[in-house]
This record gives structure tokens, C-alpha cells and sequence, in this order.
């Protein structure tokens, strides 16, 4: 056989055998829902017929096997010899995942095979015309068996953890290692690193981390660190979480298991101590799934076809993302200098000057708008994996739910769209597990036992607005009111005055929770302020409405248009600033021999270049002449030098924290007259940092 | 006199209601339609070379918002942040800002009768910004014009930028 170098086509196989993936998952949510479809399991049957063929020309073996597997029992139900229940659903379910979890281990270090030999046993005993045996739909049963996830002795660890291991272990918890890797170009590692340890807290507890915590803090970390954690709940859901926080490459996790555990439990009780139970102890979640045989009632729905067939008729192009980012850079440096341009060409006095430079901006306002529509993308790329997840969580939580969603051609910048995924999906969840009620509970309360979410997107004016809403058990205002009093966030005098949606917004502040303290998964409130700092920080805002008994609505606002900015982010006595890369020529450490005096103002040597040193600490008066920062260890500084033409300035700063795409937000009519500052904008945690404008350090 | 609805239905007596806040040791009022919302203050981030009132921007919902020390900027000689601080964020036009108090009091009402002109004696740097007096049994409270409050800011900051 030829040895073709199917490298260059790896991308390509990559792409589409997702969109076959997921055009795989949307068919089985249809069987799902209208089992005696056979038009749909003929598109099933061609989306794994394609997959198979493109895994097998490319030397996939363990796709192409698992797919035909897959095509076998399609062909059992096209040909009649087999119904369409839930067991058979739930399978095919899995074999889809497993293709999905192949082509990740694909991606990562180019190889397909990863266990799978249950799926495929599954497969086959349904080939086969048995029934699978023991299919469940709490995942949890799949993994006691333990021989999906390598193991780890829990002796590898310090005496102290092992300890707490074993206690967790005796209590009947699972205790699993999760080996997380950042993406190499990750930035902020140490958020990232705190939102992994915030997301496994939701599931239980963390036992140890590694760097320690401190280090982590300090981000004295690479990409890849690892947690240990304490849960009941199923590992897989806990790995595919951490995995869904973005920034994440991969997770791996392995059980850890204590061996002669017998001889150490009377150590244990000498000098162990128990794991702390605090607000988010390890619980076991509810699991209750509908019984085996019969299908969830479902009303027939169609989400919005018309919004499907706007986005059929468009002719797509595949475009390098590297280069629009370069595009979108290039002009946001362009729109800087186009209002300097004006200024000058208003100062000189030069009609002919005036004129070509109002063309120019009006030319200028296009081009923006065509660029930035260039970025947008719509919602359905988020928005598509939905239905499935919320299918699975209303499953595992023992919830009936009617998903709906509306308006997924809504267009969003890239940006936006790569990160609103998160909170939507935390949401969701909230709305499922919090909002809707039992089937039993919603019968009591005279409601259909079948719950309603809704996700909507529309654009309105220059924002874009993404709604979640449930029909759920609703929020209720006093009990917010009262729990933000005894956390002091309000006092009961100002507390009257009040309105409906101010009292809704204590949800966001941390450590608001309105669950009575039953220790919970997923409590609301417990990450809320996560999700309202991410959205601020794309530029938007989030605000609740609620009706006790009604339900509730979470309604995110976002600008249809946005300023991104690519800077790099510098600390300053604690503040945080962002430069423009455009104006960046290099960053550098400085030892202090290397500055030089020339003419009263410090100087350094770069490439020739005697470059200028602004220390900005001084320069903003965040610290007082004379009064010196405790130096590096080395005693360097560190520096970034910018440049104006021919023109170089290096500014002195505490620390680098890394590039990062921001949305320039207006200091308003207010700031807007100091020069030094062209904008703001507010980083994921929240906090504000100013747009330094490099222009200001060259002034004569 | 923009602050209290003069012209009232058949002559009637018409009511505003103010938010009443403490400066020092003075109350002061303010009408409460310009009064979007009242917070804490949260961490506020400097903002370099802005005039000596400005003490910095604060994140509120999505939105980038200056904060005056209103002490300072009404001539008072600055006061210290206490557990009962807080920030009026106002709206004039498309202004918005964060005015800092020592402490903000209850929302009344005040029917036009309870108020007087600033008394001569009164009249400091501070008197430019006050729109009247209003007494509240024993009190008297200062009631602020805020159109005067940021018209002047404005003013100043087209002399400076000359």
C-alpha cells in the first residue's frame, strides 16, 4: 500500500468527522424522541458510514471498528428486526461518546486507541439480539467495576494525605486524581488553576493539590497540575466538568485506591482527622433515573427550523483564525491612530487635509464593521451541544424537561463566543437541578409533570440578549434579602429601598447561597459570581427575574459590536495595566548595572538603542520617589519597551502577567480628557484595568 | 429651582422624594430621581493624573464608573472610609458617577414648605451647589442642585484640557 502522508489532511479529518459526531448526537436525540422514525436512522446510518469510511483511510482502526459496530445495529432497527427503546438509545449514546472521546485522544497525541471494550461489547450483544446487560443510566455503575480508570495507590502521597484519603475512602467516597493540562499558551494560569479547583469543589472535596495551593496562588506553576478529589458522584461527570472549564487541554483521571487499608484504620482513628465537611461536603447526588423500557414523555417540539435553514443557505468559507486575528489587530491599532490623525488634521488648519482624512474615517467605519462581522459567528456552535447535556443532566437528576432553544443564528464575536459557553452551561444546570422540581412536586403544585427550559438569543439595538428561562420553583425575593442581610452585604433600612431586580443581583455576590444549608452539588450561588464576572468581563452584564412557584429568568446582555484589543497585561502596585501589543517592541528584564544616568533621566541599552525608563509606579505616583519596591532576586527590573515611530520608551513594571485579548470599555465623558488612559476594561476576575495609551509617554 | 416640582395640580403643595445622606457632620439630600442606586464600596482602581476628587473607577455591572469623593469635591476636607461608606451612583443625562458618602440615610419625602434659601450666613464654597435648606424637625439639611454639582466639573475640565 502506498504511504501516503495523510498528516496535511489530519485537520480536515479532524473537522468533519465532528460535524459527523455531531450530527450523530442531534439524530439520537430525534430517535430518541420519535423512535419509529426510520428517516432519521437513515441519516444516523450515513453520518457512521462516512465517519467509518474517513477513519479507515486515514489508519484509524479503532474508529473504523467501533463505527461499523455502531452501522450494524442501525441496520437491525432500518431493517425491522429491532425496536428503538432506551436501552438501545442509551448505548448508542455511549459509542457516540467513546467516537468523540477517540478523536479527542486524536488531537492530543494522534492516536485513536483508548479503552473501549465495553461500548463495543454492548454493541455487539445488541447485534446480537440480546438485551446489553446492566445498562444503567447513572454512569456511576459503569465505573464501580473501577477498571475503566488506571489506578493509583493512595501510599504515593504524603502520610497526612493518605490519611485523609483513607478516611474518604472508609466513608464510602470516591477518591480520584485528576491530572490537568492548560493549553500551552494559556494565560492568568493560576484563575485558570482556581476555577478547575472551584469546579471539582462543586462535586466534592479536594483532598490535596499539587503544586500546593500557595504555589498555585502565587502562579509558581506550569500548564499541568493535579487535584485530588473526594466525591460520590460519577468520575466521568467530574472529568468531563474540569474539562469544559476553557483554557483546559485535557484532564486525566485514576482512581486512587488504598491497599491494606485493614492495618491502618486503627492508625487512622489514633492521629487521622476527618476531611473537613464544610459548605460543599461530599454528598451523593440524587440519581434517580426514569425506569428502564420506556421512554421519557416528550412533546414534540421543533426548535426554531427556520433559524436551521438560514444558516443552510449560507455559503461558508474556512478562514485561519491566526489570520483574522492578525486582521482584527492590525485595525484595532488603525482605529487608535485614526483618532490622533483627526486631532492633528484638525489643529493644522489644512482643508484639503481635513477632507482626505474625514474620507478616511468614514471608510474606516466600514472596513470596522466588516471586520468585526467577519469575526462573528453564530450561537449554534455552542448552543448545538446543549440539548444532549441537558438531556443527560435531567436523566441523572431524576427531572422531566422539555428543552427549547430559539435564535441560535444570533451572531456573536469569536471572542464572546469562545467564552459565554461556561456560564450558559452553568445556567443550565442551575435551572435544571435548582429550578425545575420533581415530577412529583410539579404534579402537587398543579403543574405538568414536565419541565420547561428555555434558551434564547436575540439581538435588540447594538446589544445582543441570551436568556435563560425554567417554569420551575422560582427564587424567592425574601429569602435572598435575608440572607444578604445576615452576610452583610445590605443593611435592613436600605434593604426597603430596594427594587425587585437589585435584591436578584445579591445572587451574584460569593457566598450567597438560598439552599438550606443541605450541603449540595451544585448549589446556587456557588459559582453565580463566576458567571456574572466572565460575562463583564466580554462586556456585558446578567440580571434575574423570578416569580416564586413561576419560575425564573436569567437574562445576559451582550455588545453586538466590541473594541478587542490583543494587550499585554502588566501589575503595578497591585493595579493591573494593559498595553497594546501594537505599540510593544519587547519585554525585557533589566539588571540594575545595565541602567545608565544620561542626562538626569535613566536610561538602558537595547540593541544599540539607548531607550528612556519610565517608571510607572512613579510615574502614576503609586509610589513615592526614593521609596523602592522590594527588587527580584537578582535585583532586575522588568521592562517594556514601546515605540512611536522612531521613538522607543521603556516602561518600568512590577510584574508580567501575559497577553490577553480585552474588550475596551469608555472611561466616560468624565476620564475621558487624561491622556495617559484610552479606555478600561474589566478581567475575568472582575477587577478593572486601564488601557494605557502609549502615545501619552512621547510627549515633548 | 429645578428640584422640587414647583408647579403643582390645582396649586397643591407638591412632594419630592430625596435621598438624605451624611457628609462629616451635615446631612445633605438629594432628589432621588437622579439617584440610580445606591452600593458599598467595593474596591475602586486608581486612575493616574485625574484630579484629587477622583478616587478611581469601580466595576458595577458591566460598567466603568468614575468615583468622587464628594467630601473633596464639595471643598470638605476628606473624611475615612467607615463600614457605613457608601456610593450614590447618579445619572444626569449620559453621565453617570459614583458619588462617595460617609453614610446614606432613608428616603423621605419633603413637601415644598420645608424649604428655605440658603441662609446668608451659610454661604462657604459650598453654597454654589446647594439648591436650599430644608429643616427636618431639629435638622437642617443641605439639599445639593446636582446639575450645578457636575455642570462645574465640566466646566473645569474643558480648562484644563486648554
Amino acid at each position: 500500500m502506498d504511504d501516503f502522508d495523510l498528516s496535511q489532511y489530519l485537520a480536515l479529518f479532524l473537522e468533519e468527522s465532528r460535524e459527523n459526531l455531531d450530527a450523530l448526537n442531534e439524530g439520537l436525540l430525534r430517535l430518541e424522541r420519535e423512535p419509529e422514525n426510520l428517516g432519521v436512522v437513515a441519516d444516523l446510518f450515513r453520518a457512521a458510514h462516512t465517519l467509518k469510511g474517513m477513519a479507515a483511510t486515514m489508519g484509524f482502526e479503532a474508529i473504523a471498528a467501533l463505527t461499523h459496530e455502531l452501522e450494524d445495529v442501525l441496520d437491525l432497527v432500518r431493517s425491522g428486526r429491532r425496536t428503538v427503546d432506551s436501552a438501545l438509545v442509551d448505548v448508542l449514546f455511549r459509542a457516540v461518546d467513546t467516537l468523540g472521546a477517540m478523536l479527542d485522544a486524536v488531537t492530543r497525541e494522534g492516536k485513536d486507541d483508548i479503552p473501549h471494550a465495553d461500548v463495543l461489547g454492548e454493541l455487539r450483544l445488541l447485534r446480537e439480539g440480546k438485551d446489553p446487560a446492566a445498562t444503567s443510566s447513572s454512569l456511576a455503575e459503569e465505573d464501580s467495576s473501577g477498571s475503566e480508570f488506571p489506578e493509583v495507590p493512595a501510599s504515593s502521597y504524603p502520610p497526612y494525605v493518605q490519611v485523609v484519603v483513607r478516611e474518604a475512602l472508609r466513608k464510602g467516597y470516591g477518591v480520584y486524581r485528576l491530572d490537568v493540562e492548560l493549553v500551552p499558551d494559556a494565560l492568568l494560569k493560576s484563575a485558570r488553576a482556581f476555577l478547575v479547583y472551584r469546579t471539582a469543589e462543586e462535586y466534592g472535596e479536594v483532598l490535596h493539590t499539587d503544586p500546593p495551593v500557595e504555589d498555585i496562588e502565587e502562579e509558581r506553576m506550569e500548564t499541568a497540575f493535579s487535584l485530588l478529589v473526594a466525591t460520590s458522584a460519577p468520575p466521568e461527570e467530574l472529568r468531563r466538568s474540569v474539562a469544559n472549564v476553557s483554557e483546559v487541554a485535557s484532564v486525566v483521571i485514576s482512581r486512587v485506591i488504598a491497599e491494606g487499608a485493614q492495618e491502618d484504620d486503627a492508625s487512622i482513628r489514633k492521629d487521622g482527622r476527618a476531611p473537613e465537611t464544610g459548605g460543599s461536603g461530599p454528598t451523593s447526588p440524587e440519581v434517580s433515573g426514569t425506569p428502564q423500557g420506556s421512554l421519557p414523555e416528550r412533546k414534540e417540539r421543533r426548535p426554531s427550523s427556520e433559524g436551521r435553514e438560514k444558516l443552510a443557505q449560507r455559503r461558508i468559507l474556512r478562514v485561519d483564525a491566526e489570520r483574522l486575528d492578525k486582521l482584527m489587530n492590525l485595525f484595532s491599532e488603525l482605529v487608535i491612530d485614526r483618532g490622533r490623525l483627526e486631532l492633528l488634521s484638525r489643529e493644522s488648519g489644512n482643508v484639503e487635509l481635513q477632507e482626505v482624512v474625514e474620507h478616511m474615517y468614514r471608510v474606516m467605519g466600514e472596513l470596522q464593521m466588516l471586520v468585526l462581522g467577519i469575526r462573528m459567528v453564530p450561537l449554534e456552535q455552542i448552543f448545538h451541544r446543549f440539548p444532549r447535556m441537558v438531556r443527560d443532566l435531567a436523566r441523572d437528576l431524576g427531572k422531566e424537561v422539555e428543552f427549547v432553544t430559539r435564535g441560535e443564528e444570533t451572531e456573536l464575536d469569536r471572542t464572546v463566543i469562545d467564552e459565554i459557553g461556561d456560564p450558559l452551561v452553568h445556567l443550565l444546570r442551575n435551572a435544571i437541578d435548582h429550578g425545575i422540581e420533581t415530577p412529583e412536586e410539579r404534579r402537587a403544585a398543579g403543574k405538568p409533570p414536565v419541565g420547561r427550559i428555555e434558551l434564547v438569543a436575540y439581538p435588540s439595538g447594538s446589544h445582543v440578549y441570551i436568556e435563560v428561562q425554567d417554569d420551575g420553583r422560582g427564587i424567592s425575593r425574601e429569602k435572598v434579602l435575608r440572607k444578604a442581610i445576615a452576610r452583610g452585604f445590605v443593611r435592613p433600612e436600605e434593604a426597603e429601598a430596594l427594587d425587585e431586580e437589585a435584591v436578584y443581583q445579591f445572587l451574584f455576590y460569593p457566598g450567597l447561597s438560598t439552599k438550606d444549608d443541605v450541603s449540595d452539588v451544585s448549589g446556587r450561588g456557588v459559582g453565580l459570581d463566576a458567571v456574572k464576572n466572565k460575562i463583564e468581563s466580554l462586556g456585558g452584564n446578567v440580571s434575574v427575574f423570578s416569580r416564586e412557584g413561576r419560575g425564573t429568568l436569567f437574562r445576559i446582555q451582550l455588545p453586538l459590536t466590541l473594541s478587542i484589543l490583543t494587550t499585554m497585561l502588566v501589575g503595578v502596585e497591585g493595579e493591573t495595566y494593559a498595553i497594546p501589543v501594537g505599540a510593544i517592541v519587547e519585554s525585557l528584564r533589566v539588571r540594575p548595572e545595565e541602567v545608565r544616568i544620561v542626562g538626569g533621566q535613566p536610561v538602558v541599552l537595547v540593541r544599540d538603542r539607548l531607550v528612556p525608563l519610565v517608571d510607572l509606579a512613579q510615574h502614576f505616583r503609586l509610589r513615592s520617589i526614593g521609596e523602592s519596591r522590594t527588587p527580584d532576586e537578582e535585583g532586575e527590573r522588568l521592562v517594556v519597551v514601546i515605540r512611536r515611530g522612531e521613538r522607543f520608551v521603556g516602561l518600568v513594571v512590577d510584574r508580567f502577567f501575559g497577553q490577553q485579548e480585552v474588550v475596551l470599555k469608555p472611561l466616560g465623558s468624565y476620564l475621558a480628557h487624561i491622556p495617559t488612559f484610552s479606555g478600561a476594561t474589566i478581567l475575568g476576575d472582575g477587577q478593572i484595568a486601564l488601557i494605557l495609551e502609549p502615545a501619552a509617554f512621547f510627549a515633548h | 429651582m429645578e428640584l422640587l416640582r414647583m408647579e403643582g395640580k390645582e396649586g397643591r403643595e407638591r412632594e419630592s422624594k430625596f435621598v438624605f445622606f451624611r457628609l462629616g457632620s451635615e446631612m445633605y439630600g438629594v432628589d432621588v430621581r437622579y439617584v440610580r442606586s445606591i452600593e458599598r464600596l467595593g474596591a475602586a482602581t486608581r486612575v493616574p493624573h485625574a484630579p484629587p476628587y477622583v478616587r478611581g473607577v469601580m466595576n458595577l455591572r458591566g460598567s466603568v464608573i468614575p468615583l468622587v469623593d464628594l467630601r473633596l469635591r464639595l471643598g470638605l476636607p476628606a473624611g475615612e472610609t467607615s463600614e457605613r461608606t457608601r456610593v450614590l451612583i447618579v445619572n444626569l443625562g449620559d453621565k453617570e458617577i459614583g458619588y462617595i458618602v460617609d453614610e446614606a440615610n432613608d428616603v423621605r419625602d419633603l413637601t415644598e414648605a420645608s424649604v428655605e434659601p440658603t441662609p446668608e450666613v451659610a454661604k462657604t464654597e459650598r453654597a454654589r451647589y446647594l439648591a436650599g435648606v430644608a429643616r427636618i424637625g431639629e435638622e437642617l439639611v443641605l439639599l445639593l442642585d446636582l446639575t450645578r454639582v457636575l455642570n462645574e466639573e465640566e466646566t473645569q475640565e474643558l480648562e484644563e484640557m486648554r
